[in-house]
């Protein structure tokens, strides 16, 4: 039966003025025997799955690490389960020294406290805010790039940033710079890139004037032409629904500049080692295939 | 690897230092990295005004009015003064939210200047419209210019905790939009009453009461304003060149023999020398104006599907604005149709026109107003009208096959299903009927007006009630399955899935049930919600009266983005791609990116777009109270046809065989070809 609105309609015609709050009286009534035999799995009942982990490493070429990675879940199981959540962020700092690390760092860190307070905690008290989600990653973002800027102007340091924010079943990015975010979906089995690079060469690309090829060795391929660095810019906003299950992956120049993407691919569908150990293999093949620059990356894997 | 050893940051990316800057921006130049300036709009005291074009919508072309304060004088004092104004009329503009006050976008400084952003109005001001009159403005445009003002005026008068005098009323602070609408500019001096207090006179001379003079401003004095603008306009003598005060020197009646007594009875008395002897504030003023003001120019109102007491008044008076077809369309009433009306298109010799004209395949007249959606089966057109009737009409020859009455009138859409078809009425009922021969099947009441448009899913038809409750009714025995209470009328129709129903309410709500009645989620607009919602990429979207157009996640509720128009939205969205759709009572479509509620397009109409759009192929329909039914290419919003019906078109289009149906308040359904 693929009617839904299934309903014992002896009993609820009685009602003709109140709402039926007796809850056996439900629409569903009939249905919900054969849906609750559905739910369980080998005697367990598939519940809402989110989990994130995440590696961030020097490199071989670099004396100091300006990336930084940041991730966190919140789930709640239970009769009355809250909304899964998670957050994962990647900024790779600029400037050399202590200024692009200053920079990731306390962009990053601005971001999830923004997020956790703005975004989390509603959740928590389940008040959402009526706030659009894309607003308020949109001016954290504003807000963290307006708390590195510094009145000396010989200070260079800046960031790129990219956030993904998961709530239930969707998914939000905020994005500036050449960090990158990929979802794996798990029912497909395929893997896209859903951020574009700021870059010069990524510009180059699009209007023609050079190949996807010819971009991988661009003299210029490290030039910017937005980023974190204390002024108003344009955030990338974007928004999308979760397949069922699968993975978003968010990294740094530093894996994806030496990594294949269907490298990256195998590695995060395999079936082989715990999520971290996908972090960890993904960083050592980014230092085997001679990456000068630090490398970052955050996985989170989930299944509704 | 070789290659750069660490990333660079291309030198455009840093913000410019501007730290000295002339007073006058010239075209071109950019403030903040994002507000391109146009040109000037207007230089005064302290401050000028540009044009700017905001860059970061690039793909579009948003214009917005940037009033710069430069304080580069030496002396503190006059430098706090200026600033302190510039910054009063910054946080009066952003507390306020009314039709006719400019929004504020942004307020920064740069250099010694400080810098408001605001809507650009396009328009002209009452002082550009009055001197290109080689006579004298009429009675009715300027009462109706009055009355608009005073609403404007009541609003700042009955701010809390004190009322705001705005202080130099006159023609050239008062926009006529582009929809003939009047707006206010110029806050710069406006200031918060307080009893007894004193201040500096500021004010324009000629048009300022006397007691401003001595540094008091009250609601009193606005009126005064308010009166000597009326009697430029009345008789196109500029106040500012004659002896303060001097009214009694030059009687309307002179310049204007047409002014009514009565209006000439209220301007004197908001031009009383005194105070005491005024109108006290703009209510009592706008009160005094309606006792002779005919009932249709005053309230401000917006078109819906549904039609309230006050609605009707305004819509029949409007209605004649909009030429009528000279001769009477030679169909007769709710029989059969023989020819169409005649179109009465007009246009612009001047105007090259790359859009086409269309004729009718056949218009079919109602007793009174169509303001909702047709429906379709194979054969016929249903459409619900003000005279009470749901009409069915043959779909290839307009012919009148049976009619259904209620008791009262229709503005809920019908829809077919199986074999039968459901409207909703005023008369409280949502009634089933065959839908080959109207024969009525069964009737449920609620206990309100049934505006809402009835979904009908595998055995049940959701419909929403004035009564406060969304109903879910069997079809096959019209008895009730359940209803749940929203705790406000629900005029927006439901949206039915396999797992939820979801609606808007009068109080601001978004409710999504599942379907044992249990709350999903709920999410709170700012205003009442008529708009019905669509669903695309896991997204609900929905229209608000708050003006806004949201995005919010199924599953949750939570809202993804949000998009601001200028007026309330009572359109219902419609998603193409990755492209949605939806009019707003500012007189535009828009098309919004589903993804960002980036705008894509927009296109302008002469009056206010409360028909949802309809989309075929590559093309979009859908209707204005200006009175034309358009068609715009979706891809880019061009113009490709427009079709003038005699009345309002709030109806919104349904498309079937190849042909648009669509009603009108001029009675009509139309069917258009594509």
């Amino acid at each position: 039966m693929d009617n839904p609105f299934l309903v014992n309609v002896n009993r609820q015609e009685k009602a003709d003025t109140e709402p039926l709050q007796d809850a056996n009286s439900s629409l569903l009534g009939e249905m919900q025997d054969s849906t609750t035999r559905l739910d369980y799995m080998g005697g367990v009942r598939e519940e809402p799955f989110i989990q994130t982990a995440q590696h961030s490493d020097i490199g071989t070429h670099r004396n100091q690490n300006e990336d930084t990675a940041f991730s966190l879940v919140s789930l709640a199981g239970g009769e009355k389960p809250l909304m899964p959540f998670a957050i994962s962020i990647v900024a790779d700092g600029m400037g050399g020294h202590a200024d692009g690390a200053d920079a990731s760092k306390s962009v990053a860190t601005y971001m999830a406290q923004n997020l956790i307070s703005r975004i989390l905690l509603p959740l928590m008290q389940e008040s959402p805010v009526n706030d659009p989600v894309h607003n308020i990653m949109k001016q954290a973002a504003l807000d963290a790039s307006r708390i590195i800027h510094t009145s000396d102007a010989s200070q260079l340091g800046g960031t790129t940033l990219t956030c993904g924010v998961i709530i239930k079943s969707r998914l939000f990015l905020a994005h500036v710079g050449d960090s990158r975010a990929y979802l794996y979906d798990g029912v497909k089995e395929t893997m896209s890139q859903i951020t574009k690079d700021h870059t010069y060469v990524q510009q180059l690309i699009d209007s023609g004037e050079i190949t996807e090829e010819e971009a991988a060795i661009h003299p210029k391929r490290n030039l910017l032409y937005r980023a974190i660095t204390g002024g108003d810019v344009e955030i990338d906003l974007h928004t999308s629904n979760l397949p069922r299950k699968g993975i978003l992956a968010i990294c740094s120049d530093g894996l994806w500049g030496s990594v294949s993407d269907e490298t990256m691919q195998q590695i995060i569908s395999g079936s082989v080692g715990t999520l971290q150990q996908k972090c960890e293999q993904l960083i050592a093949l980014a230092i085997q295939g001679g990456t000068t620059d630090n490398i970052s990356v955050v996985l989170t894997e989930f299944r509704f | 690897m070789d290659g750069p050893s660490t990333k660079q940051l291309n030198s455009d990316g840093k913000t410019k230092n501007i730290s000295q800057r002339r007073s006058q921006l010239k075209p071109g130049e950019m403030l903040q990295n994002r507000y391109k300036v146009m040109g000037t709009l207007g230089v005064g005291g302290f401050s000028s005004v540009y044009q700017a074009r905001d860059m970061r919508f690039a793909a579009v072309t948003r214009l917005c009015a940037i009033k710069e304060m430069v304080t580069a004088t030496k002396s503190k004092a006059t430098r706090e003064l200026a600033q302190k104004t510039f910054e009063t009329e910054a946080s009066i503009l952003a507390t306020l939210e009314h039709p006719s006050i400019p929004e504020v976008f942004d307020y920064f400084s740069e250099g010694n200047s400080y810098y408001l952003v605001m809507e650009f109005i396009r328009g002209k001001d009452l002082e550009a419209v009055a001197s290109a009159r080689k006579e004298p403005c009429h009675e009715e445009e300027v009462l109706k210019w009055a009355l608009q003002v005073c609403d404007v005026m009541i609003y700042l008068h009955n701010q809390k905790p004190e009322p705001i005098v705005f202080r130099d009323l006159k023609p050239s602070n008062l926009m006529l939009d582009q929809h003939g609408r009047i707006r206010l500019i110029d806050f710069g001096i406006a200031k918060i009453f307080r009893e007894g207090a004193k201040g500096t006179m500021i004010g324009t001379e000629g048009y300022s009461p006397p007691e401003q003079y001595r540094g008091q401003a009250s609601p009193a004095g606005d009126v005064y304003a308010l009166g000597a603008t009326l009697h430029h306009l009345l008789t196109l003598r500029d106040p500012r060149l004659e002896p303060p005060f001097s009214w009694h020197e030059r009687p309307i009646k002179e310049s204007n023999p047409a002014v009514s007594e009565a209006f000439i009875k209220v301007i004197e008395r908001c031009l009383a020398y005194k105070a005491a002897d005024r109108y006290q504030n703009a209510g009592e003023l706008k009160e005094a104006l309606k006792q002779f003001a005919k009932p249709t120019t005053g309230k401000t109102d917006f078109f819906w599907p549904g039609r309230s007491a006050e609605t009707k008044q305004m819509a029949s008076a409007a209605q004649t604005k909009i030429s009528q077809p000279e001769q009477a369309p030679p169909t007769r009433q709710g029989i059969s149709p023989s020819k169409p009306p005649p179109n009465i298109i007009t246009t612009d010799p001047n105007v090259s026109k790359d859009y086409l004209e269309v004729q009718p395949i056949w218009a079919f007249k109602c007793e009174d107003e169509i303001r909702s959606k047709p429906a379709i089966s194979d054969q016929l057109v249903y459409v619900g009208a003000y005279d009470n009737n749901l009409y069915a009409v043959d779909i290839h020859q307009g012919e009148f096959r049976w009619k259904y009455p209620a008791t009262d009138g229709i503005g809920s859409a019908p829809a077919v299903h199986n074999e039968d078809v459901f409207i909703g009425s005023s008369d409280q009922h949502l009634y089933c009927l065959n839908r080959n021969n109207g024969r009525l099947k069964w009737r449920y009441k609620t206990e309100g007006a049934v505006y809402s448009s009835p979904k009908a899913k595998y055995n049940y038809v959701f419909f929403g009630s004035d009564d406060g409750h969304l109903h879910a009714v069997n079809i096959s025995t019209g008895r009730a399955i359940w209803k749940v209470n929203a705790h406000g009328p629900i005029r927006s129709s439901p949206l039915v899935t396999d797992e939820s129903i979801v609606f808007g309410t009068e109080e601001g709500y978004v409710f999504s049930i599942d379907t044992k009645s249990k709350t999903k989620w709920q999410f709170q607009a700012r205003r009442s919600v008529i708009s019905s919602p669509a669903a695309a990429e896991g997204m609900i979207f929905i229209g608000s009266m708050d003006n806004t157009v949201y995005a919010l996640d199924e599953s949750s509720g939570w809202a993804v983005w949000r998009a601001r128009t200028n007026r309330p939205i009572i359109s219902s969205p419609v998603v193409h791609d990755t492209m949605l759709l939806i009019g707003s009572a500012d007189g535009r479509l828009y098309a919004l990116d589903i993804y960002t509620g980036r705008q894509l397009w927009s296109w302008a109409t002469e009056g206010q777009v409360a028909s949802s759009p309809a989309i075929y192929e590559d093309a979009v329909y859908f209707g204005s109270t200006d009175g034309y039914v358009y068609s715009l290419t979706i891809k880019k919003g061009q113009l490709r046809w427009k079709y003038k019906t005699g009345s309002h078109v709030i109806s919104s289009p349904v498309i079937a065989n190849r042909t648009v149906y669509i009603g009108s308040s001029d009675h009509y359904l139309y069917a258009l070809p594509l």
